[in-house]
Order: structure tokens, then sequence, then C-alpha cells
């Protein structure tokens, strides 16, 4: 199951999908380059790039969890849309 | 900076201190004459404007003995900062106005709002109200310490006619200091290094804060980017603040690097495209009366560059869009009480002081000379933007209460906070031309009873359509210029975000209307809550969460605070009825307190989540409570990587989010501790972006220490990182990521095959908003279930080989 939503993305960094087995890709930018960017500005070639690239990871290390988000998501305290991600991660990783 | 020798330094410090600094008898306005029943800073405090640098106490003390010598002061509190300082705001007119303040506070808000009626001899015998802020960034020194002396020159000086214009035409509103904690920060870290005399050399420890600097409040915010976000107490006053007085003319003083002059207005493109043409003259207006001054004075300054008016959450910005002309001031900022500049000339504090007074006095002249033309254009714009008269295709925005109703109630809060009309359909409706937020193409749209409408034609309407429309152009123009750089090689003229639209980064499904909807609708008039409560009464067996909100989240920080025992399921499940999602929480009586019941609904009623009762765990589809997919939640101990080398507004945002708005704490490890400290009783390490002034995470993560926290990681726990800090896990003697920051693309990889790899990083994306796929089914997913329409196409490959 998916489903769509934003991110901030204020930075030079694009980061390649986990491969199969090395981890999880929880969140992806959207696979089009026409499409991704919702709002804002951006040069084309950056765009084209970052299609499809990721954006929250999860990696296993022996009994624990790596939980890599491409992006500072909580960025000025202001994307209470992706407020979730980040207590997610704090508040479920010991348990898994 | 040039090299100057040691020796010339001294030289030039041993000269200059008897004469210069630390004479009282300078005129900072020519000719002035005081009244020397209105006391001066050395008579309270000890010493004369711009000899030392005034400390947060001190100018207070000051401001209080000011208010206390004349009838033509007040001096008033608006907030209150996380450290517990007031803040407070300065009142200065003619006694005849002061004596009937609560009258011109009552026809403002009548100016404000035309369409509830005003009549013209109100607007005609209004002052213009004039706000100088100052100190919003605490390192920021010379503006706060040139509001003590604007004050003192307003209420003192005699037979001056631009005073005496000044206090009869204009409210005269000063904002001392923004962020007392930050100038407290910097006072006492600059009291502690400097030595017998202070030291011109930029390289000098007393110009060069440690970590987290002056700039920052108690939680480390950028407060000149706070203002549409209002997530500081001290922004909240001031907004707050603000709508008390509806100021015509609003300076924000801020400083800037040591080598550079004064900045006025008005400011660099790209504009706003929501601050009017009108506006933009007054902008020229006003930054020509600086400019007669400064002239006069002999002082440097440069204007329409650098500085844009672009993002609206500056302290320039804001008050614009209310229709303010806002404007940002910049002194090359001495960062201590004497430096040497690369121009071969020393500059002491007095001189960067002088530099704001002036500008201060300027900006008042001009708001006096311009009083009756200022007001009434101040009403017209409002009344403009209320009747529509802007070209603008979007008329509304329409927001839902899908996903999550609690994003859409802090949405809604938050505009009313700002004084945008909110108002809310009692029925269903229909808007024949309306588009969601991935959709350029308007159709007819249905929408539910409890919609809510923001009308883009209202007195704060250009506010509400650059904070809520999907998308701010910049002008083709400015886009062109950069596009010219770029082929130089040049890097952009960028300053801050390019996107900041609210129901994006809410995540609240909206709307954007080409016609203004006709339905029954009522006015929001009071902040709307979130009731959580406990449905079922008290449960024999369990209490069930489902995991769909950010109040969810919060209710579970209750939990864990609490030590109540939590289980969360990893897969979807149905009971009573109702589908809980994957992540849904579980509180089984068993093992747990007696008064379980209280307990979880004070937490129901304080987070605002929904709790359900169950007095069976036979789930009609989806795992049962004792199922090993319901895990049970190990309580988080949270350690957060913090001081040196971590971005602070990237870590102070990590502990207000987890500390103020779910309350969870958080221990603070300082980075350079990180070696010696023991991990083993937390099982969740933060680690915020680096900072690129501080060397990035190698100058603290390397050899003996990440292997420990390798270990540490392997042992069970879980690290969590953020941007910058991300990219360092993918380093090769790393290895904690299996990824790698991407070079830049290559136009053509084919053709460029045989040749040396390209390593330069892609450009950079400036603080766009973009569109994610999530995968609900792991557990970090989790809360994300029906969401917005997104964009469509392709789905991303979310298991690549």
């Amino acid at each position: 199951m998916t489903r769509d939503c934003q991110v901030l993305v204020d930075s030079n960094r694009i980061f390649t999908p986990l491969e199969t087995g090395a981890g999880r890709n929880v969140a992806l930018y959207n696979a089009d380059p026409e499409k991704v960017m919702v709002s804002g500005f951006a040069w084309e070639e950056s765009l084209r790039q970052i299609a499809g690239k990721a954006c929250i990871m999860h990696q296993r290390s022996g009994n624990g969890n790596v939980v890599a988000f491409a992006e500072d998501i909580n960025y000025r305290a202001f994307q209470d849309g992706t407020n979730l991600f980040f207590l997610n991660a704090v508040f479920f990783g010991p348990g898994h | 900076m040039k090299r100057t020798s040691l020796l010339s330094v001294l030289f030039v410090i041993l000269l200059m201190f008897p004469t210069s600094l630390f004479s009282t008898d300078f005129e900072f306005m020519p000719g002035a004459a005081y009244d020397p029943a209105i006391p001066t800073l050395k008579q309270v405090v000890g010493h004369a404007n711009g000899e030392k640098i005034t400390t947060v106490s001190d100018m207070e003390k000051y401001l209080r003995a000011l208010e206390e010598s004349s009838p033509r002061m007040k001096l008033l509190p608006y907030a209150k900062s996380w450290e517990g300082r007031t803040l407070h705001y300065v009142v200065i007119s003619s006694e005849e106005n002061m004596n009937r303040l609560d009258a011109i506070k009552s026809n403002i808000q009548k100016i404000a709002f035309p369409d509830q009626g005003v009549s013209d001899s109100i607007i005609e015998n209004m002052p213009a109200v004039a706000w100088l802020a100052n100190g919003v960034h605490g390192s920021e020194i010379s503006g706060p310490e040139a509001a003590l002396l604007t004050a003192y020159h307003l209420l003192a000086a005699q037979n001056d006619d631009t005073v005496n214009n000044i206090l009869n035409n204009c409210i005269t509103i000063i904002d001392p200091l923004q962020n007392p904690d930050g100038r407290a920060r910097f006072v006492n870290y600059f009291t502690q290094r400097v030595g017998r005399w202070p030291d011109a050399d930029p390289q000098a420890a007393e110009h060069n804060e440690s970590w987290p600097g002056g700039r920052y409040n108690h939680y480390l915010f950028d407060m000149n980017r706070d203002w549409f976000g209002m997530t500081q107490p001290e922004t909240e006053g001031r907004i707050k603040l603000f709508q008390e007085w509806y100021p015509q003319v609003m300076a924000d003083l801020h400083e800037m690097g040591g080598n550079s002059t004064y900045y006025f207005a008005p400011p660099a493109i790209p504009h706003n495209p929501e601050i009017t043409d009108i506006q933009k003259e007054w902008l020229t207006n006003m930054g020509r009366n600086n400019a007669k001054w400064f002239d006069k004075m002999k002082f440097d300054y440069f204007t329409r560059e650098v500085f844009d008016s672009f993002y609206p959450g500056y302290g320039e910005g804001w008050p614009m869009f209310q229709g303010t002309i806002g404007m940002t001031y910049e002194q090359g900022s001495v960062r201590g009480l004497v430096l040497n500049r690369d121009d071969e000339t020393t500059m002491d504090y007095r001189e960067s002081v002088h530099h704001q007074f002036i500008a201060s006095v300027s900006t008042l002249e001009a708001a006096a000379v311009n009083s009756k033309e200022l007001v009434r254009n101040f009403y017209n714009y409002r009344k403009n933007a209320a009747e529509g008269n802007f070209k603008r295709e979007v008329k509304e925005i329409i927001l839902s209460e899908s996903p999550d109703p609690s994003r859409t109630i802090k949405l809604v809060n938050n505009l009313l906070k700002q004084g945008i009309q909110v108002k809310r359909a009692t029925a269903e409706f229909k808007n024949s031309r309306a588009r969601d937020f991935f959709n350029d193409e308007f159709a007819e749209t249905s929408f539910p009873a409890g919609s809510f409408i923001v009308p883009l034609d209202q007195a704060a309407g250009h506010l509400a359509a650059t904070l809520l429309m999907r998308h701010t152009p910049q002008s083709e123009h400015f886009i062109e210029i950069q596009k010219e750089r770029r082929d130089k090689g040049l890097g952009d003229q960028i300053y801050d975000l390019t996107s900041w639209s609210l129901p994006l980064l809410f995540d609240v499904k909206a709307w954007e209307t080409g016609e203004v909807s006709s339905a029954d609708f009522q006015t929001v008039n009071e902040p709307l809550a979130e009731k959580g409560a406990v449905t079922g009464g008290k449960a024999s067996l369990a209490y069930l969460v489902p995991w769909n909100s950010n109040s969810s989240a919060k209710i579970l920080a209750e939990l864990f605070r609490r030590d109540i025992r939590v289980f969360a399921s990893d897969l979807p499940f149905s009971i009573l009825d109702r589908e809980f999602p994957a992540g849904s929480l579980i509180v089984k009586t068993k093992n747990n307190p007696g008064d379980l019941y209280e307990q979880i609904s004070e937490a129901a009623a304080s987070s605002g989540a929904s709790v359900f009762s169950t007095d069976s765990s036979w789930v009609a589809s989806g795992p049962n409570f004792g199922s090993n997919n319901v895990r049970f939640l190990e309580r988080p101990r949270v350690a957060l990587l913090y001081d040196m080398p971590t971005n602070p507004t990237a870590t102070g945002a990590v502990r207000f989010i987890l500390e103020q708005q779910y309350g969870y704490p958080v221990t603070l490890i300082p980075g350079m501790n990180l070696g010696r400290a023991d991990l083993s009783g937390y099982n969740v390490l933060i680690v915020p972006q680096g900072s690129r002034y501080t060397g990035g995470l190698n100058s603290v993560l390397g050899g003996r220490v990440l292997e420990k926290i390798k270990s540490w990681v392997t042992n069970g726990g879980t690290l969590v990182t953020l941007g910058a800090s991300t990219e360092f896990l993918t380093g090769e003697k790393v290895g904690l990521l299996s990824t790698r920051a991407e070079f830049k693309d290559s136009p053509d990889k084919k053709e460029k095959e045989g040749k040396s790899p390209n390593k330069t990083r892609p450009d950079n994306i400036p603080g766009a908003i973009l569109s994610i796929t999530v995968d609900n089914t792991h557990w970090l997913g989790f809360g994300y279930d029906e969401g917005l329409p997104g964009p469509g196409g392709q789905q991303p490959d979310f298991h690549p080989p």
C-alpha cells in the first residue's frame, strides 16, 4: 500500500534508493520529473535526477535500526504533515 | 580580509580609546539640545550610548527610567521568552495623542477592517503608526542600542522640528529587543572574553561566538523566519501586538557582516507578487528619505541588492502582506566594541549605533511627513484587498478535515491568529470552478458540510493568498537572471525558500477556486479545539487508539511519560465495527495501573486523541492482541546530539518538536562528549544535521566514537539521521547506510563514458515542495493512510534489484 505526501526539499542531496535486501525505501520522490515538484522553483536537471530517488530509508544493523531522512523534515517546525514520520522513528524504533 | 600587524592593531586601539570611544560628548544628532529632566543612558546605567553593549536588564532599567520621566512614553509588556524574560514595547507620541491612545487604537481597527464602515474624519485625524523593531537576532547588537537612543531623542530633544512633527503625527512603537534570550547569550559571551582593551581583530575570540551564538532564541529558532509559523512565544506575542496597532510603516533593524556598510529599502528582487505596486513606490520613498540623511552624514549605504522581499516569514515580509510598508535595515556588525575592516578602517560600536539611530529617526520623519497619505494608503490597501481589486486567478482556498482533523484545526487556528478570516460551511455545497493542489484545471466540485473556506478577497487577503495558494511564483525576469548566472557557473541569488504553501506543508487536502462559493457559511470566530475522548467507557480488556493523526503521537508521548505499557499492531485490524490502521495502539488493562481508565481519559483530553474501549481481542480481521504482529513498545529513552558540530536551528527544532509540541523528554548530549558518553541508557540517538560552519559530523564521529555508535546500534539502538547527517552515514568508512549521495547526472551519460566521472554535486533545490510516495506497510510510514490526491504518474520502484 502506498500513499502520497509532500516534503520540503532544501538541499543538493539526492540519494540512490537502497537495493532490495540492503534495507527498505519507505518513501521515494515521485517518479515523474514533470510532476515531482508540487510548488516552488528548481532546475529541470535536478528534478529529473531526484524523481524516484530515496527520501526516507530504513536499514537494519544487528538488533538495531538506522532511520535516515534525506531532508531535515523538522526544519523550522512548520511542516506538521511530516511529523508522524519522525515520531514513528522515535516512538516505534525501539520496539522494532 | 587583509592582515594587519599586531603592533598596528594595538596602536589603533590605544590611539582611539581615550579620544573617541570613551568620550561622552559625542553628538549623535548634530546641534540637538536635550531636556535635562530626561535621564541619559549614562545617568541610569553608567555608560554612554554606544560605549558598551547594554545588557538586557540594563535596557529594561533605562526604558523604565525614561517612562517615569515623561508622559509621552509608555513601556508595556507583550510576551515572555522561554527563559522567562519579559518582552516590552515602547509607545511614544505627543501628550495629546497619549491621552487619547485608546480612541486611536479603536480607530485603527476600523481602518484595518474597512468593510465594517469608517468615517472620513477618522481617517483624516489619524496619526500614522510607525514601528521600529530591533534585535530579532540577539547577536545583531546595534539595533537595540539605537532603540534606547531613539526613545531618548524623541522624549528629550528640545525645539526640534523633526521630533515635534514625529510626536504630533505619529504613534511611534519601538520594540527595543525582539529576542532577549539571544542578546543575553551574546552579551555574556562577549563580556567573558573581552580583555583589557577591546580587540579589533575580527579573528579575536570576542568576535566569534561559540555554539549556538546569540542569533537564536532559547529553542534555537531563527525568529526572522517564524512569522507565519508562529512556533515561538516571542513571535506569537508580536503577531498579536501587530494586530492591536496595524502599523503603516515597520522597519526591522538587523546587522550583517562587518565588512558591509548599511542596507535599506527598496529591496532586491524577487518581490513577492502579493506586494502591490503602491507598496513598492512607498518602499522607494522611504529609502530615498534614508538616503537624504545618510548622504548628509556621509554614511555609506546600498539598496536593491542581496535582501529580497519574497518569503512571508520575515519581520519585514509578513507585515507587508497586511498592508504595512515593511522594510529590513542592515548595519555591518562590529560584533563587539571595535572591528578592523577590509577597507582598512576601524569601526567602533558607537558608529554602528549611530547609523541605526539616524535610519530610525529618518524612518519616523518620513512617516510623520507623509502620515496622512500613509494612513489613507493603508485604508485603501485593506479596502482594495477586501473588495478583490487585485489581479489574481484564485478566489478562495477550501480546506478539508482530511486526512487528519488535528492538522486542519491547527492550520485554521494559525490563520485566525494572524487575523485571516476563515468561514465554515454549515451544509454541503458546490463550486463550479475548483481544483485540488495537483491539478491545473478547474472543475465542478462538491464539498461536505464542515469544510473551511478562506476567501482571498479580504482585508488580510494578500497574506492568506501567499500562505495558502499552491504556488507563489518568482518573476520570469528573476529566473532569467539566475539562468544566466548558472550558465556562468555562478551561484543563485535565491535568499530563502521558494515554497511554503501551508496546506502542502500541513498535508491538508485543499482546493483553489476560480469563483466565490455561495453556500451557508459561518465565520469561525473562536479557535477550534480537538476534543479527545474515550468512547465506550471503562474497558475490562484494552483501550485502542487509531494511529492516524498527529494527536495519536501526542497521546502516545503522554502514555510513555506516565509509564503505561503500550503495544502497537504492525498490521491493520478491525474490531468494534471500526478499522484500525497499522500502528494503532493497544493499551491492555493487564499489567497496567488500576486507574488506567482515569489516566487514559486525561491523556485523551489533553492530546485530543480518540480512544476506544474493548472487552474483547476477537478481531473481525487482522491480528488479535496476543499476536507476534502486536509489539510491545519499549519506552524510548532519547539522546539528541547537541552543540558542536550540529546545526543550531536543526537541533533546536528536534528538541522543540519533541519537548513542546509532542511532550516527550530528550537528553542533550554535547557532540564533543560523545566519545566518553555512556549510551547504554538510551535506545534512540538523534543526530541532527551538521553545520557547514562546524566542519560537519566527521569532526566528532570518527574512529573509536564511530565504532561505539555502530556497536550501540547493533545492540538494539535506533539511530535517526536527518539531511546532512544522513549523508554522513553513507561514507565509506561509516558504512551504516548502503546508498550514496549522487553526483550530478551528466547531460548525456553515454557520450561521457570513458571520461573521468563527474564529481560535481547536483544543483541545489532551493526550498521547493516535492511529492513523495510512502510505503505505509512499513512502521515508518504508519499513520499515512488516505492522503492527498498526489500528482499521479508512474509508481517509483521501491525494490530496485
